[in-house]
């Protein structure tokens, strides 16, 4: 049986963390935002409020360096088993397709609100199980969640399976204004990191994200600095050779130029391709 | 030297020419911990650079890039620091005894006899080392036990087992203790190639692999470092003589180091049999390539009928094309396997089953 144990934050509009636990009334406030967490798992739909349920779970990995799973509970589920072909697919096969499509949907979600390093899930078919199967063997020490969402039928099933030792804290719906921002009181409770995760923050494209414009904004400026270096390079084309070609101590000097261009370019090099989206498989 | 004759002048054909040689040879290289620069010197020839200054600037842009390659390659936590620097210092001396070796040829036997020594030692190196790493790739694919820790072979488990009081050394890749004698006569060797056919890795990183009995993620990796040593070596070797164009190294360079973090990055992706698979067939094409130019220089040294020009050329030409196929090969097994990779990570990641969207549902009808 769930309890709940709402926390109140000021103002009207203001968002509401909900931090449920079998026994509520061995929790406190601060116990429950002092301690650390290692694997957050996040529910989330793919709409504004999931970003909202999103960015808040991300603060907390971030800020305590967790591992994150992002993970989205498909309804659909076909009402009926068939043995042959209803129009081009069978329902189960459909839902596998849609399944996937939502995947790619999530990951795009993930990487709209740089959260592209987390793991990601989509749960289909017996999701109820699936849920509880997942919670079982990833073994979150924390689990984010819209409120709204606790009423869904598999979620509720899901998160009633989870162990004593794992917190699930359920986010009360805030209301799109400026000022109503998700989660933010709450991380005041934390001792203080203001972390960004309003509702309509998190709507904004990725070029205008501040982490991911510095990151192109440093790429860029590598790549120019990189250009420098070769146009010096060539500009003084004569010089250099006849210097290097001189030999002896000389030896210095492509020495020095090699590593000057390995260290700028190679920077360059390893920021384009993580701007393009080319990036190691953390989850090797 | 005069710089006048010695370096050659550059149009925006041989620099993009050079970029893209670059850019394949380093994507190998971030791959397999080596093995892109050997199509290096013979492309610089190709576009009239004198041999010696070919050598120089291809081990100018080498370091840099092991460098590069290495640092990336640690943050995955894929350097064995310890045995990369062990190995090192005995490839330097395995450098400039193989260099020697190579000066006496030259010396008694002319350029044609230079050229034999260095295609047999490709032929017979890459026949022992490149049949055995593909053979074993191949095993593991057909055995269908990708995911399973690599584990030491009957060699390294025997190498791991002798013990030299006083020259023990723990290495962080094979997790176990080892006598640093051991890893001399292979970074010898390692060194020796590297002076003769300009890959050293295709001795070290199998020798890592299957002597030492590291795992071959960490083997290749770790080779970028002895690489770096032997490039910095031998940098300072050829730019004391002046030999080195600066321009060449940092064009390879440019390209390369593009490269190398793709392979690098590929590395994270790939099972680590498919790094065995790609090295196996790298040094099998590449075997081909140069064992077709031996009658050419067997024919220079009156060891057999003197060959008709045309058929020099043919054999020349077609040794050169299929040693680029080797590298394109090796890079379009990076390549598919870095998009695979990728596109599995970004859609099938599911821990529910582990496999992806069609296991996770069999799993859930399995439960059902």
């Amino acid at each position: 049986m769930l309890a709940f144990l709402g926390i109140r934050t000021d103002g009207a509009n203001a968002p509401q963390a909900v931090p449920v636990h079998p026994d509520p009334s061995r929790e406190r406030r601060s116990d429950l935002f002092a301690r650390r967490f290692h694997r957050v798992l996040v529910l989330l739909d793919l709409t504004a409020r999931g970003e909202a349920v999103l960015r808040y779970a991300t603060g907390i990995a971030v800020k305590d360096r967790s591992a994150m799973m992002a993970v989205h509970v498909m309804d659909g589920h076909p009402l009926f088993e068939s043995d042959g072909p209803c129009g081009h697919f069978l329902p189960e096969e459909r839902l596998f397709f849609t399944a996937r499509a939502t995947t790619r949907k999530l990951d795009l979600f993930l990487a709209r609100n740089n959260a592209s390093w987390a793991e990601s899930t989509v749960l289909y078919g017996k999701t109820n199980e699936a849920l509880a199967t997942l919670i079982s063997r990833w073994k979150p020490d924390l689990v984010v969640v819209d409120a709204k969402a606790m009423r869904h039928r598999a979620i509720a099933a899901g998160l009633a399976s989870v162990p004593r030792s794992t917190r699930v804290l359920a986010l009360e719906r805030a209301e799109r204004s400026r000022n109503a921002v998700a989660g933010v009181e709450n991380h005041g409770l934390r001792g203080g990191t203001r972390l960004d995760v309003g509702v309509g923050a998190s709507a904004r494209p990725a070029a205008q994200d501040p982490a991911r414009r510095k990151q192109v904004a440093r790429t860029v400026l590598l790549g120019i600095g990189t250009g420098v270096l070769y146009w010096l390079m060539f500009a003084n084309e004569r010089a250099v050779l006849d210097l290097s070609a001189k030999g002896h101590w000389y030896f210095i000097l492509p020495l020095a130029i090699a590593l000057v261009f390995s260290f700028v370019h190679g920077v360059f090099t390893a920021e384009f391709w993580d701007v393009l989206g080319v990036k190691a498989n953390r989850k090797h | 030297m005069d710089a006048t004759i010695s370096f050659i002048q550059l149009d925006p054909f041989s620099i993009a020419y050079l970029f893209v040689v670059g850019f394949v040879g380093g994507m190998v290289s971030g791959f397999i911990g080596s093995g892109g620069a050997f199509v290096l010197t013979p492309a610089m020839m190709s576009l009239g650079v004198p041999g010696i200054v070919a050598v120089a600037s291809n081990m100018c842009h080498k370091f840099p890039k092991a460098l590069v390659g290495a640092i990336k390659r640690a943050k995955f936590g894929h350097v064995d620091v310890k045995l990369g620097l062990i190995m090192g210092a005995s490839a330097e001396v395995g450098v400039l005894v193989g260099a020697h070796i190579q000066q006496a040829i030259k010396l008694a036997f002319g350029d044609a006899g230079s050229n034999l020594y260095v295609s047999a030692a490709f032929v017979i190196v890459l026949a022992t080392v490149g049949g055995y790493v593909l053979r074993d790739a191949l095993r593991i694919h057909r055995s269908g036990s990708h995911h399973e820790e690599e584990k030491a072979g009957r060699l390294a488990r025997f190498v791991q087992s002798i013990h030299i009081p006083g020259t023990m050394v723990y290495f962080e890749s094979i997790k176990a203790r080892v006598s640093f004698l051991v890893t001399i006569p292979l970074g010898f060797a390692t060194g020796m190639l590297a002076a003769t056919i300009a890959v050293g890795g295709f001795i070290g990183v199998p020798s890592m692999i299957y002597v030492l009995g590291a795992p071959s993620m960490m083997a290749s990796a770790t080779e970028l470092v002895i690489a770096f040593l032997m490039g910095l070596g031998g940098t300072v070797k050829f730019a004391w003589d002046g030999y080195v164009d600066i321009r060449l190294a940092m064009i390879i360079l440019a390209g390369s180091l593009f490269g190398i973090q793709l392979g690098a990055i590929g590395t994270t992706y790939v099972k680590p049999y498919m790094i065995k698979l790609v090295m196996g067939v790298i040094m099998i094409t590449v075997l081909v390539s140069r064992a077709l130019v031996i009658p050419v220089y067997l024919s220079e040294l009156d060891l057999i009928a003197p060959l008709g020009d045309v058929t020099v050329r043919l054999l020349n030409n077609a040794s050169f094309g299929i040693m680029v196929l080797a590298l394109v090969l090796g890079a379009g097994i990076v390549l598919r396997a870095l998009a695979a990779g990728m596109r599995e990570s970004r859609l099938g990641h599911s821990p529910v089953a582990g496999e992806g969207p069609r296991a996770a549902l069999r799993l859930l009808d399995d439960k059902a």
